[in-house]
């Protein structure tokens, strides 16, 4: 206590004998407050998105201005501002702290720790908003993002460098998608932060426990701006995990950055936007709504020196209308999009990933080759399934070929059904995939397929590890592989079946 | 003074300022101040130049008497009545506090409130005038105050500008810090 007391005391004097300034400060002064937005008269020499300090201990950015007088939105709402408050410019734009130390902690949109755990050891200094890299450093996407879900990393592949958007309605499993990529990435050497916008704090709360309970959050950092905070924050937010991310990127990481959700950020922009008493357009957001998020997304990006920024956002709509404002921009943003039925997902298909919507524009160029061999006809066939399947629904007698049609289709969404938690690495995707495509599962029935597939993997890779081994290191499925394959397979599923029999 | 949040007022206010500028003194820039702290104190009047039927002869007696009373410029007559014209005399305030310191502006010279201490003697007061206007690149117009609460120092603010070296500042300073440090 003493020693505070002498601290506290030393800290004073020091204070005091402070010089005087030689320059004088360019401040304005508060002339309207209100709704987390202040006008300021004066600041003549600001500059747009310029941090400005109220007299009070407030900060502030400034985000629009006028002839006589600047908007200025208030970066917390704890501080009280004054009418005729004094504001000074510091002729910085807004910068946040960024280090390895933030791997494992969660901090708000200004980079400030709020898990309790302490301070965290700052590397640098970094703009919140930073140019996106240029083409010239850029460098084509052909490395895959393993998501451990089958049915994306089959049909809908992620590429490092990519932005693959996250579509769907309330409650279909987007966040649990995002998480279980996350999850995924342990060991893959792959940084992830997940930035929550306007999300309840709960739902944070449980999220942050289930990463720590599987061991991820060691790499990966949480960003929270909840519906509690500052509208300015929920729009600062996915700037600062973005600026987080490329610190890591730049060192020659790759990266994963979740963005839940960016309606959300849009709603939040729309309202600082009409405090601004900016022009509404289409469902009341504003004109630049557009930019607001392709200069977000643009940050993304592979890099030739090596380094990668891969984006997932995630986008909530309403009643499957995909053609909503916010979603449609992001989807001509976005390298393609993942859109989660809710029919699906009542049906019990998980993820209930709609195979049809959904596209990714790298594609195979982003598929390891083992996968991309053994999944060359899956969408084709799930395609032909699923207008098969609307005849059959009239009781339509059906052929020959047509019944094998849909039987094999009918396996295929069996083997694209996953658990939450649950991982494939690629070589069991490609075991799977072998299963399927030389018809092994056939003769399984239908409700032992995942248990078979399951049990499958687990043998090919106990009993055969060189096997294993060699698809795992060459990346590939050879055709003498494939013949090795085949009579272990045939094997294995006589007995499992004989099993089940008896 | 500043600008009025009223970009009608303000576009009179230039417009006037255009045509009149040159013809105008500091004394009847004064003159206008004193007429806009009067509309601004005796909100009634504002609402008595509204009423319709005020006839057009006895609205231009009062515009007169105005002139007369507060000793401004004779221009402002032409100014007034368009205003009741275009069915904006309510904007008369803004309009006058609009002249004011556009014409403040436009002469660069701004106003600085010398906030200290303890009372100061006229050569401290020129000091800090200097230096204000050295820094600044204005023509200074000044005014003294006492402040207790400074504890000790000086404050000198205008609209635009800020130099503050006093104990109050330092202790604000050192509140904020710690406060950030925990």
């Amino acid at each position: 206590m003493e020693s505070n007391n002498i601290d506290l005391i030393s800290l004073l004097e020091k204070e005091l004998h402070e010089k005087p300034q030689k320059n004088l400060d360019e401040i304005g002064v508060v002339v309207q407050v209100g709704d987390g937005i202040c006008k300021v008269y004066g600041l003549i020499d600001a500059l747009y998105g310029e941090i400005v300090s109220f007299e009070g201990g407030n900060k502030g950015i400034i985000l629009n201005m006028h002839e006589d007088f600047v908007s200025v939105f208030l970066l917390s709402t704890a501080i009280p501002v004054r009418e005729q408050e004094v504001v000074r410019r510091t002729k910085k734009a807004m910068q946040i702290p960024v280090g390895r130390a933030m791997l494992g902690r969660v901090i708000n949109a200004l980079g400030e720790p709020i898990d309790g755990l302490g301070d965290i050891k700052v590397d640098e200094m970094r703009y919140v908003e930073q140019e996106c890299p240029t083409i010239i450093e850029r460098t084509p996407i052909d490395t895959p993002l393993q998501t451990g879900i089958l049915a994306l990393d089959a049909l809908i592949p992620v590429g490092r460098g990519q932005r693959e958007l996250i579509v769907g309605n309330r409650n279909t499993g987007k966040t649990a998608l995002a998480i279980d990529t996350i999850l995924n990435q342990k060991d893959q050497n792959v940084i992830c932060i997940y930035v929550s916008i306007g999300q309840r704090q709960g739902n944070l709360a449980r999220l942050v426990h289930t990463l720590e309970e599987h061991g991820a959050l060691e790499y990966t950092i949480v960003m929270s701006a909840d519906s509690s905070e500052a509208v300015l924050n929920q729009y600062l937010a996915p700037y600062s995990g973005t600026t987080i991310a490329e610190f890591f990127m730049y060192q020659g990481k790759d990266v994963l950055i979740v963005y839940d959700d960016l309606m959300n950020h849009a709603v939040a922009y729309r309202e600082m936007s009409l405090l601004m008493r900016r022009a509404p357009g289409r469902e009341a957001f504003p004109g630049d709504v557009f930019y607001l998020h392709s200069r977000l997304l643009e940050r993304s990006a592979s890099l030739k020196k090596g380094g990668s920024l891969t984006a997932l956002p995630i986008v909530q709509i309403q009643e499957d209308d995909i053609t909503a404002y916010i979603p449609t921009n992001l989807i001509s943003i976005t390298d393609g999009q993942i859109f989660l039925d809710s029919q699906l997902f009542n049906q019990g298909v998980r993820p209930a990933i709609n195979v049809e919507l959904s596209v990714s524009r790298v594609a195979g160029a982003a598929q390891t080759m083992a996968v991309k061999r053994m999944a060359r006809e899956l969408r084709l066939e799930l395609a032909q399934y699923n207008e098969l399947l609307s005849f059959a629904q009239f009781g339509t007698e059906l052929d020959e070929v047509s019944q094998r049609q849909l039987n094999r289709g009918s396996i295929a969404v069996e083997i694209l059904k996953q658990g939450q938690y649950v991982h494939y690495s690629f070589v069991d995707e490609a075991l799977i995939l072998f299963a399927l495509r030389y018809n092994i599962l056939d003769m399984i029935p239908l409700a032992n397929v995942t248990s078979f597939i399951q049990k499958f993997v687990g043998y090919v890779k106990s009993v055969y590890p060189d096997l294993y081994g060699n698809i795992e290191s060459s990346k590939n499925i050879s055709a003498d592989v494939i013949e090795e394959l085949r009579p272990i397979a045939k094997e294995f599923a006589a007995v499992f079946v004989a099993e089940k029999t008896v | 003074m500043r600008i009025s949040q009223v970009p009608i007022a303000k576009k009179y206010a230039i417009a006037y300022l255009n045509v009149y500028q040159n013809t105008l003194n500091h004394k009847d820039v004064e003159a206008i101040f004193t007429a806009f702290s009067f509309f601004k104190k005796n909100h009634n009047f504002m609402h008595i130049l509204s009423v319709v039927t005020i006839e057009k002869g006895e609205m231009a007696t009062i515009f007169e008497n105005l002139i007369e009373y507060f000793c401004l410029p004779g221009s402002l007559y032409k100014l007034m009545v368009l205003l009741v014209k275009q069915k904006r005399v309510g904007y008369l305030p803004d309009v006058f506090q609009d002249i004011y310191a556009l014409y403040k502006l436009r002469n660069n010279i701004i106003e600085l409130e010398i906030k200290t201490a303890d009372t100061i003697d006229l050569h401290a007061a020129q000091t800090f005038e200097t230096f204000f206007s050295q820094q600044s690149g204005y023509k200074i117009e000044s005014k003294i105050a006492v402040d207790k609460d400074l504890i000790a120092g000086v404050r000198l603010q205008s609209d635009f500008f800020l130099w503050e070296y006093s104990i109050a500042s330092r202790l604000k300073t050192l509140e904020q810090k710690l406060v950030v440090e925990g």
